[in-house]
């Protein structure tokens, strides 16, 4: 594979893991700006440890996704209690915080950025990238899935047929945070290098922005989402200068026409549907 | 069969000084079929928003199998099996029918496995006891279908079916006759007559009259969030108190006899 095509995956897959981040909170209604605080507790979390307790990346890398969620959990309790605009607000901050706190730590480098010694490469990513694919999906056909979903519909009558509204957010919330640790670990580790300016508020908006564009009421939403941000840039390379615009255009475009998102449940049921009738030998058998 | 199961004691709600409800005291018998009726505006919702917790109350207390829930959260009282329907149609738009009736189990899911099992598989458990819900309300059709899109009656149906997943031991019905053609309301009244012959308790709203007295043994009548009476059907539309409340609303009882 050539550099610049494994360069584009890499960039693909790392934007789908913390893609899953948002899309996880954001299917029970939650809008979380702040996930680029969460990469970055991971990122940096996973490179202090592999480099200065020389611990094995498998254990580094799960030991950061446990400080994001535990993080993630401690402050889902104040920002839950938002709503809306004050929700959004409240998790900007959050990142915000996150990034002024570790550009004060000299000891993972401060304002100078932070080389992390121990290398990712794809492969390893592409492997993460699909167990995370793997758990959202399923973990969105469990009744926590059902009931995080109900949540997004409806809140009140989630919790009038006995869904503890407050207690699925916060999962989602948590496990959200912890994917986002696990996609700041592998990007430090494959960067080799990390940095707060990797980690503004810009990337949380851009994160949010395609995870809305692939839609979050199916777990299939991330994957176009995160496809149509990453690889679409690349497409309209040719004209340089223009490029953005082109890109800005296509957007606004596409949320013009699907304003639930690309992948919606009714686009899967119906193309579902249409299979099922295509192929009805099964049922003259009968 | 005369031991109460929901008890309402001197209730009262205002809305920012506006009393909506005003000092009401009622009790539902266990395995009773009972009906709330009261013109436009009486305050019977409110009454139902009371009962499952969605408002606090201003004063007095509810109780529910001898059981003070006055202050209980509205999934606890789920819990203890006051399940509701909606008079404005409240399924989730982006879940299929049968995801919307295994919505209706989640009350009994306690502990962390009931919550990591597998709903989405058609061969899971809560997914077969959905699609027999559905089979038994004549729904199977529509089990993988949004319901947002789906006809209004068949919407009530399935509102219905995803209460009776809950395995109420009280079930609301805020108007389930309203907006059904005379067939479907025949249908409806035989469905709601063998859930309550099944041992389930019925409190519901409803405007038709001639439904409520095919339902329901006791009628009480709420009228400015009042009770102003309480009796059979046939005793409280001779109610003076009564004919007067309707008199003075834009929608009349007699009107309401003969639709
Ligand atoms: N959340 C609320 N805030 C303020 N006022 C409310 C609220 N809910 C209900 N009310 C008021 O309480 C009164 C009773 O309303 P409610 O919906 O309970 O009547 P109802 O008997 O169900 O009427 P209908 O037959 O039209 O359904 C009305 O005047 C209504 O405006
Ligand atoms: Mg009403």
């Amino acid at each position: 594979m050539s550099g610049y095509l494994s360069g584009v995956l890499v960039a693909y897959l790392l934007n789908l893991i913390i893609a899953y981040a948002v899309f996880l909170p954001g299917a029970g209604g939650i809008l979380n700006l702040g996930v680029a605080g969460f990469v970055a507790i991971g990122a940096y979390a996973s490179a202090w440890l592999s480099n200065e307790m020389e611990w094995p990346l498998a254990v580094t890398i799960l030991l950061s996704m446990g400080v994001s969620a535990l993080i993630g959990l401690a402050i889902s309790f104040p920002i839950l209690r938002t709503r809306g605009v004050y929700m959004v607000l409240a998790t900007i901050a959050f990142g915000e915080v996150v990034v002024g706190l570790l550009i004060n730590v000299e000891a993972i480098g401060g304002a100078a950025g932070y080389p992390v010694f121990e290398f990712i490469d794809l492969p390893v990513i592409a492997l993460c990238t699909l167990a995370v694919v793997l758990f959202v999906v399923w973990l969105m056909s469990t009744r926590f899935g059902l009931a995080l979903r109900a949540i997004h519909d409806d809140e009140p009558v989630a919790a009038l047929f006995g869904v503890s509204v407050r207690g699925v957010r916060v999962a989602a919330f948590t496990i959200g945070a912890a994917i986002a640790g696990l996609g700041g670990a592998l990007y430090g580790h494959h960067y080799a290098y990390v940095d707060v300016i990797y980690f503004t508020t810009l990337v949380s908006i851009y994160t949010l922005l395609y995870v809305l564009i692939g839609g979050v009421q199916t777990p299939w939403g991330p994957i176009v989402g995160a496809a149509v941000f990453s690889l679409l840039p690349e497409l309209f390379r040719g004209a340089t200068e223009w490029r953005y615009v082109f890109f800005a255009a296509v957007i606004i475009l596409i949320m013009a026409v699907r304003p639930e998102g690309i992948i919606t449940r009714a686009l899967l049921l119906r193309l579902k549907r249409r299979g099922t009738i295509a192929a009805p030998t099964k049922e003259a058998a009968q | 069969m005369t031991k109460p199961l929901l008890e309402i004691q001197n209730l009262s709600k205002n809305f920012s000084g506006l009393d909506v409800i005003r000092d009401v005291t009622f009790h539902v018998n266990e395995g009773e079929r009972m009906a709330l009726i009261g013109p436009n505006g009486a305050g019977k919702t409110t009454m139902f928003n009371l009962i499952t917790g969605v408002y606090p109350v201003s004063q007095g207390s509810i109780r529910m199998a001898g059981e003070d829930i006055t202050t209980a959260s509205d999934r606890s009282r789920a819990q203890r099996g006051i399940i509701r329907t909606f008079q404005n149609i409240r399924l989730m738009p982006h879940l299929t029918a049968a995801e919307n009736v295994m919505l209706g189990q989640t009350c009994h899911s306690h502990g962390i496995w009931s919550w990591l099992a597998p709903v989405g598989l058609q061969s899971s458990r809560s997914r077969k006891e959905a699609d027999h819900a559905l089979e038994v309300s004549g729904l199977l059709e529509y089990r993988d279908m949004l319901t947002y899109d789906l006809p209004y009656g068949v919407q009530k149906r399935i509102e219905l079916a995803r209460a009776l997943s809950a395995k109420p031991k009280l079930i609301l019905l805020d108007e389930p006759a309203a907006g059904l053609n005379p067939s479907e309301t025949d249908d409806l009244a035989q469905q709601l007559l063998d859930i309550s012959a099944s041992g389930v308790t019925l409190l519901t709203v409803e405007h038709d009259m001639h439904f409520v007295r095919r339902l329901s043994q006791r009628v009480i009548v709420l009228n400015f969030g009042s009770l102003i009476a309480e009796g059979t059907a046939a005793e409280v539309q001779n109610d003076q108190h009564v004919l007067e409340a309707y008199l003075g609303s834009d929608r009349k009882l007699e009107e309401e006899v003969a639709t």
